[in-house]
């Protein structure tokens, strides 16, 4: 088992969107801050407030729930490709044929996701704290801060990272299922930026506390998942917190697990041609 | 000691798009026992032959029957031999990206064999110098070469090899026969499948056939190349119907061949005398005249009640036709479904990631 995970890492790790993915989006977290270095004035309190509160505060809480999204999202593609790029190419059969229990090559499979994706959301996290932090120094937002500010970053990067694996097994599950990585991407975008945002986010927030989205959310970033009671669009609702980032954590592991036993049972029952 | 594949009633129904059931594979019986000899698996395209294949590998689950190989069976204990199989389905499958060296170490790695294998491997398929290739940057014969490479890498007992002259030139095709016979003399056992009966004719010990999805024979490659029927002898000559009329008298059949001026006659070998006194005697001079050696393909259309439509202007295979050695160039044309079987071949199952 541990020569099958190796062998997948390797692999995944040689792929080139799981090399590009992370570098592309670090480029352009590096660019949007350094855009908004040159919009962002010094003298203004209220842009000096706003990059303070978007870098976390002096306490770094929050630190990467701007990015969270775009984290999660990124793992679930390089989830969705790898499975989906050898369904196409018909590596998945001659892979079989090397290791024909397909259980555990799926299995394999799934904990070589994990340990790729998480370094790579490592990595993208470790740029984006750096460049928030930099644009802080710019505007002269670092007074106050501490050696708290740097654990919480720390704990913040190990987070989106986890998050990260989590969502890369989300997105091998569904794509197992689907046998069609495409429509596991296309499907996974619409519901990330539309159905759970807007249809639950808005109209069923009882049970949008509980679905992946919120709940990677909070977790990457932290923060208690919070529901708005009261209407949001007059901006009169209250927000309560509904549970933890830690429960958030298990929240997400528990739909990773679904996803993951879903692709597992109709790997295990489909015949590969 | 159990067979090497053995499989008994193999059937195979796929659902197409439309939700109709398409026989891929009907009751096949297979056997193959004899280690380090070749078994030629022919067919026509979409035949049941790489269906078969699968399920011997357990990539697809039959419908019902069973299939074996080493005892194992291939639906639920295939992990149990896996060490012993090579298996090239269809097209050669590696990483594109990755150079030769890195895809067999990788695949060395994952089945836990001594890197310095690839080197041996490598030099057994001819690549010795190319390790440093991506997989992309090689032809087709190459990849087919690294793809086998890569199943040698287990040493397997058994190597099971789906269309491995698919797309090669005729160098390439000669080149291949070469290889895989110098496999087998190795002792590996060649389960090999094609739809080019002539490629196939030339380097297996035993053959089986099938159609349609149904066995249609198996056995020795001489022993099924008697239903072809006895050879003949091809003669060319100016005026073919006074020809035929000629040997008719003397009590000999003929008939015209799609090439003009040429006829089929239905003496052995060793009856030429006969015809050349019997068209002399007529004023009849013939400008060539060559044996006919019954193939493979004669046998198969044979057994399944069909005729091959021969390419335009062309002359069917014959057996004296210059170098059909071990290196010599394909004399035959794929094995054609003819236009009297109207039965479609089963169509691929609709599984593989359509984007």
């Amino acid at each position: 088992m541990i020569r099958l995970i190796r062998a997948e890492t390797k692999r995944l790790a040689s792929r080139r969107i799981a090399q590009l993915f992370p570098l592309l989006l670090s480029v352009a977290i590096v660019g949007v801050v350094v855009i908004a270095s040159f919009v962002i004035s010094a003298d203004d309190d209220s842009d000096v407030d706003f990059v303070r509160d978007l870098a976390g505060g002096v306490e770094g809480t929050g630190l990467l729930g701007p990015v969270a999204g775009l984290i999660t999202l990124m793992a679930f593609v390089i989830g969705a490709s790898f499975v989906g790029a050898d369904l196409k190419s018909g590596m998945l059969e001659h892979l079989l044929t090397w290791e024909p229990r397909r259980m555990r090559l799926l299995g394999a499979r799934a904990l070589a996701l994990f340990i790729v994706v998480f370094f790579a959301a490592m990595l993208v996290s470790v740029v984006t704290i750096g460049a928030l932090f930099g644009l802080a120094t710019a505007v002269g937002t670092t007074d106050g801060t501490t050696g708290e500010l740097w654990v919480n970053a720390l704990k913040a990067i190990v987070r989106a990272g986890v998050a990260a694996g989590i969502f890369s097994a989300i997105g091998l599950g569904i794509t197992m299922v689907l046998n069609n990585s495409v429509a596991s991407i296309v499907g996974f975008v619409i519901y990330w930026f539309i159905v759970e945002p807007i249809l639950f986010g808005a109209f069923l927030p009882k049970i949008a506390a509980y679905l992946p989205n919120t709940n990677a959310g909070a977790f990457s970033s932290g923060n208690p998942v919070e529901r708005a009671e009261g209407n949001v669009f007059d901006g009169t609702a209250d927000f309560v917190e509904v549970h933890s980032w830690q429960t958030a954590g298990v929240i997400l592991a528990a739909w990773s697990l679904v996803a993951m036993l879903g692709g597992g049972l109709v790997f295990s029952r489909r015949d590969i041609a | 000691m159990p067979s090497i594949i053995e499989t008994h009633g193999l059937r195979k129904v796929y659902s197409n798009r439309k939700g109709e059931d398409v026989v891929a594979i009907e009751s096949l019986d297979l056997t193959v026992g004899q280690p380090g000899t070749i078994h030629g698996f022919l067919g026509p395209n979409g035949s049941g032959k790489t269906t078969s294949i699968r399920c011997l590998l357990g990539l697809i689950r039959p419908t019902s029957g069973s299939a074996t190989l080493f005892g194992a069976d291939s639906t639920t204990a295939f992990h149990e031999v896996a060490h012993r199989v090579g298996a090239i389905v269809e097209n050669p499958k590696l990483f594109p990206n990755f150079t030769a060296q890195r895809n067999l170490t990788l695949l060395a790695d994952l089945a836990g064999v001594p890197k310095t294998e690839v080197a041996r491997v490598m030099e057994v398929v001819g690549l010795t110098g190319r390790e440093n290739d991506t997989f992309e940057a090689y032809s087709l014969g190459m990849k087919q070469r690294l793809a086998i490479a890569a199943a040698l890498l287990k040493k397997p007992e058994l190597l099971v090899l789906d269309e491995p002259a698919n797309g090669l030139d005729p160098a390439g095709i000669a080149e291949m026969r070469v290889l895989i016979r110098s496999i087998a003399a190795e002792g590996t056992s060649v389960l090999v499948s094609s739809h080019q009966l002539a490629e196939i004719e030339q380097m297996c010990d035993e053959v089986t056939i099938i159609d349609r999805g149904k066995l249609v024979t198996t056995g020795l490659v001489d022993e099924v190349r008697r239903h072809a029927g006895p050879d003949s002898v091809v003669v060319s000559i100016a005026d073919t119907n006074a020809a035929i009329q000629a040997l008719a008298t003397s009590g000999i059949g003929a008939r015209p061949r799609p090439t003009p001026g040429e006829l089929t006659v239905d003496v052995d070998a060793t009856e030429t005398a006969a015809v050349t006194k019997a068209l002399a005697d007529q004023g009849l001079y013939l400008t060539g005249l060559r044996s006919e050696r019954a193939t493979l393909e004669n046998a198969f259309l044979n057994l399944t009640g069909n005729t091959a439509p021969p390419p335009p202007g062309s002359p069917a295979p014959t057996g004296d036709t210059p170098g059909p050695g071990l290196d010599g160039p394909p004399t035959a044309p794929p094995m054609a479904r003819p236009p009297g079987a109207n039965a479609p071949p089963a169509p691929a199952p609709n599984h593989e990631e359509s984007a």
